[in-house]
């Protein structure tokens, strides 16, 4: 507080704590590590403090590892699926990264 | 015979219970035989010479006969007792007593046996068998159970205590002679099931009593309370024979209540074999049903039990603050910000099925009870009717006091922390420099710090993205919480009510002063040409940027409105929508541009629209110079939404012209206002001309180009017939092209609306499509 009262001219930062992060990027395409090997990736609507979110145009992606009964070759695939609308119980989410902007 | 032991002389050869048993059983299956044999005899000969039909077996007189012909068991209690003699004085009590409990089971079940037998006389040989089922049917539960029969009480054992009142023992004396005990005791009209005298000592080897006259079983419990009573009284002197008989028929007896003797010849010789097999049967079927009822009554029974175990563990006041804990956590005063989807989602459904029935009541908690409302439709209405009114006060409750989230109770330290469903436990503990770590939670969570602390961004010339998207999630905060407020808006004050005008003052200002933030986060009065772009541009340049303009525009006032729309006509290159889609003679444009452009004419256009619409011509035409004056015309008519624009401004100022304002109560341009309008649209010909073609996009990619024929149709009307000449020549090419590849389409959709496009334009210029020769 004594800092902003001293530097009226600096502009505060526009993310001051992590969840201002995820704040931001509300109504974007973010993407979502989830615990399981699974990956989303949709557009955010909501969100709470627990990570819970609501997503939209979802696109979650497994990761599935199998091995081979013969050879113990680990054999590694992936699962995609859609989703129109998903609620993600944040106690299983392990990263949210927002939008990866092209542009400026 | 024997030496007496204790120095008692006993008279009598010692027997053992087996023998009496024996004995007694031997009696009795031996009367039975008789009595039975001489009972169906009797029958016969009845039934033989009378003929007659003597109807139905009844009770009354099945149970008077049997009262009356009861002595008749005691036929061999002389010889019984008569080898008794002289009764000592062996009181060894236990032991008469273990030897008697064989004896009166025995003795109960030849007495069942026989009641069997009379109830069902004709079935002589049944009853051994019947009984057993019964028993096992019934089992201990078999008291009390009627028999479907002869609607009497059928007694088994265990039987219950007789009461023994003591008016009983007081009135018994007992009799000199057996005739006059037999007399006594069935005149007496009071019960009496066991009345020996209370001064008799019992002879030894009580069993003797169980002569097979005993019809009814004497609980043992019974035997020993007397015994017992007796022990106290030993030095009372010794009953004669006859005393003891008194006695034991006082026992055995009980005249009122035994219900049927087998030796009732006379009954049943008048009864009817027939009707009695009949009986049998419904009997039977009588106990099969029985049966089958007794046994889901039971387990219907078990069940109840099971159940009401914790029955009356709670009071209704227990029940009542459980309700209230559960229902608080869900009560809540802005049902809209806590129970959003719900609440939208109810009104959706009931606009679809009851658009009477308003989406939510006044008071919070509505969606809670709407729900309570469909589910339990059906019984416990009370049980509702309560629960609806708990909830209302629970409602009342909340709002007069605001939750508390912290308790800090005397003498303790620190604070308690109160979780609820709004409150949960913090498991992240993260700092935050003002302590609104909850600001997106609620649309009314305290976002004043922020606003004060939002700088002037233009010091800095390029905008943060990241500011541009906070600016954004501000503005969404504000504007929810201004329709917050609008739901809550307080009705208009009657006269002379003071705290209604009050209210209504209070959220003038509330509301007031919510726009205010909401516009200050807009950032539309931001000085143009300091940063690039614009801020109110670039909160523009996102799609949830451009998804707020219609919310926020319903709480601006028209000079707002109208600063808004200055500041984006003047800054309207560089929009995103603008100078990311534009059409070049190769131009290409990504989808999700294309999705970005439809978004903004589906957004932000309508409501400016809307209030070009109503603008007089004044302001009308400052914007329309605005627009050519600061932007690269020919460029930006090259994009969609910069099209869109222009033809936004030529038809309202064309409507105008004509004196459509009228209908707004305009009056119509000043001359003035008409050579301004002239000198602006050949500006905007000038710039166009040699480029009308390349406003189209490009051919045969599937953009519908029907905003550039609105477009050009808006320019030919107010055209004159030079610039009509030569906007013909230059899109001449374009509208051959459409009409050709129009008459090759199949299908008539297409084709026609190809045709349409064309003709919105050669209309305008007094032509059809038809006229054309391809």
């Amino acid at each position: 507080m004594t800092e902003e009262t001293n530097a009226a001219p600096v502009e505060p930062a526009a993310v001051e704590e992590p969840l201002d992060l995820v704040r931001l990027s509300l109504d974007e395409r973010i993407y979502v590590k989830l615990r399981g090997d699974r990956e989303l990736r949709g557009k955010l609507h909501a969100y709470d403090g627990h990570l819970n979110m609501v997503l939209s145009e979802v696109e979650e992606t497994i990761t599935i590892v199998e091995i081979n009964d013969e050879t113990y070759e680990e054999v590694i695939r992936t699962v995609k699926r859609t989703v129109e609308m998903l609620f993600v119980r944040g106690d299983g989410v392990i990263l949210v990264s927002p939008p990866v902007r092209t542009g400026s | 015979m024997s030496d007496s032991f204790f120095g008692f002389d006993t008279t009598l050869p010692p027997i053992d219970s087996d023998q009496l048993n024996g004995l007694g059983e031997n009696n009795g299956g031996q009367k039975d035989e008789i009595e039975e044999e001489e009972l169906e005899r009797k029958l016969k000969d009845i039934t033989l010479i009378s003929g007659e039909d003597f109807g139905v077996y009844d009770d009354e007189q099945n149970f008077d006969l049997g009262t009356q012909l009861e002595e008749t068991g005691d036929d061999f209690n002389d010889e019984t007792f008569g080898n008794v003699g002289d009764i000592g004085q062996d009181f060894d009590y236990t032991g008469s007593t273990a030897k008697i409990v064989g004896t009166i089971q025995k003795e109960e079940e030849i007495y069942v046996n026989r009641r069997e037998s009379s109830n069902n006389s004709e079935n002589v040989d049944e009853p051994d068998k019947r009984r057993p089922s019964y028993a096992a049917l019934w089992g201990d539960d078999s008291n009390g159970i009627v028999n479907g029969h002869s609607g009497e009480t059928v007694i088994t054992p265990p039987l219950p205590e007789p009461p023994i009142s003591p008016s009983i023992w007081g009135t018994f004396h007992p009799p000199p002679n057996r005739k006059d005990s037999l007399t006594l005791v069935q005149d007496s009209t009071i019960p009496q099931r066991y009345t020996p005298p209370q001064t008799s000592p019992l002879p030894p080897g009580f069993g003797l009593s169980s002569h097979p006259s005993t019809r009814i079983p004497i609980p043992l419990e019974e035997i020993e309370a007397q015994l017992h009573r007796q022990a106290g009284l030993p030095e009372k002197k010794m009953l004669s024979l006859a005393e003891v008989e008194a006695a034991i028929m006082g026992i055995n007896g009980r005249p009122q209540q035994l219900p049927i003797h087998p030796t009732t010849e006379a009954v049943y010789s008048e009864q009817e074999t027939i009707a009695y097999l009949e009986q049998e049967a419904a009997l039977r079927e009588h106990e099969v049903l029985l049966y089958h009822r007794e046994r889901k009554r039971r387990e219907k029974q078990r069940k109840l039990a099971e159940m009401s175990r914790f029955n009356g563990l709670m009071t209704q006041s227990d029940k009542d603050w459980i309700n209230k804990i559960q229902i608080s956590q869900l009560v809540t005063d802005d049902p809209y910000a806590d129970d959003f989807y719900f609440q939208v989602y109810s009104a959706i459904r009931n606009r679809q099925t009851q658009p009477h029935m308003s989406a939510f009541s006044p008071h919070g908690g509505a969606g809670f009870m709407g729900h309570e409302r469909r589910h339990r439709s059906r019984g416990s209405e009370s049980g509702l009717l309560k629960m609806q009114q708990q909830v209302l006060r629970i409602v009342n409750d909340a709002r007069r006091k605001p939750k508390l989230t912290q308790l800090s109770l005397e003498g303790a330290l620190g604070k308690i922390a109160l979780n609820s469903v709004r409150n949960p436990r913090q498991l992240l503990q993260v700092s935050s420099k003002h302590n609104d770590t909850h600001h997106h939670v609620g649309p009314s969570g305290g976002n004043q710090q922020q606003h004060q602390k939002i700088p002037s961004i233009s010091s800095h010339g390029i905008i943060d993205h990241r500011k541009v998207l906070r600016s954004i999630e501000n503005v969404y905060t504000a504007v929810l919480a201004l329709e917050e407020l609008r739901r809550n808006q307080p009705p208009l004050p009657r006269p002379y009510v003071d705290h209604e005008r009050e209210a209504v003052e209070k959220w003038n200002e509330e509301y007031a002063e919510l726009a205010k933030k909401m516009w200050e986060e807009l950032r539309v009065t931001e000085m143009i040409g300091v940063s690039y772009p614009h801020p109110f541009i670039s909160i523009l340049s996102v799609a949830k940027g451009k998804k707020v303009i219609p919310r926020v525009l319903r709480h601006c006032l028209p000079d707002q409105i109208l600063t808004l729309i200055t500041m984006l006509v003047a800054n309207f290159e560089t929009l995103d929508v603008c100078k990311g889609a534009i059409w070049g003679t190769q131009g290409i444009v990504s989808p999700a541009m294309l999705d970005e452009v439809e978004l903004y004419m589906n957004t932000v256009v309508p409501p400016l629209l809307q209030f070009v619409a109503e603008a007089p011509m004044r302001i009308v035409l400052g914007l329309f110079g605005l627009f050519i004056e600061r932007n690269n015309i020919v460029w930006v008519a090259r994009s969609k939404v910069g099209l869109a624009f222009l033809t936004m401004f030529l038809s309202r100022t064309e409507i105008l012209k004509q004196g459509g304002g009228a209908m707004q109560g305009l009056p119509l341009p000043e001359e003035r206002e008409l050579l301004q309008w002239q000198e602006i649209y050949n500006r905007l010909f000038s710039l166009l001309q040699n480029h009308f073609l390349s406003l189209f996009p490009p051919f045969n990619i599937g953009i519908d180009d029907m905003y550039v024929w609105q477009f050009l149709a808006a320019m030919a009307v107010g055209a004159s017939t030079d610039q009509q000449h030569i906007l013909v020549t230059e899109v001449r090419e374009r509208v051959l092209d459409t009409v050709i590849q129009a008459s090759r389409l199949t299908t008539d959709k297409s084709s026609s609306h190809k045709i349409a496009n064309v003709n919105l334009f050669l209309n305008a210029l007094g032509l059809d499509a038809s006229q054309l020769k391809i």
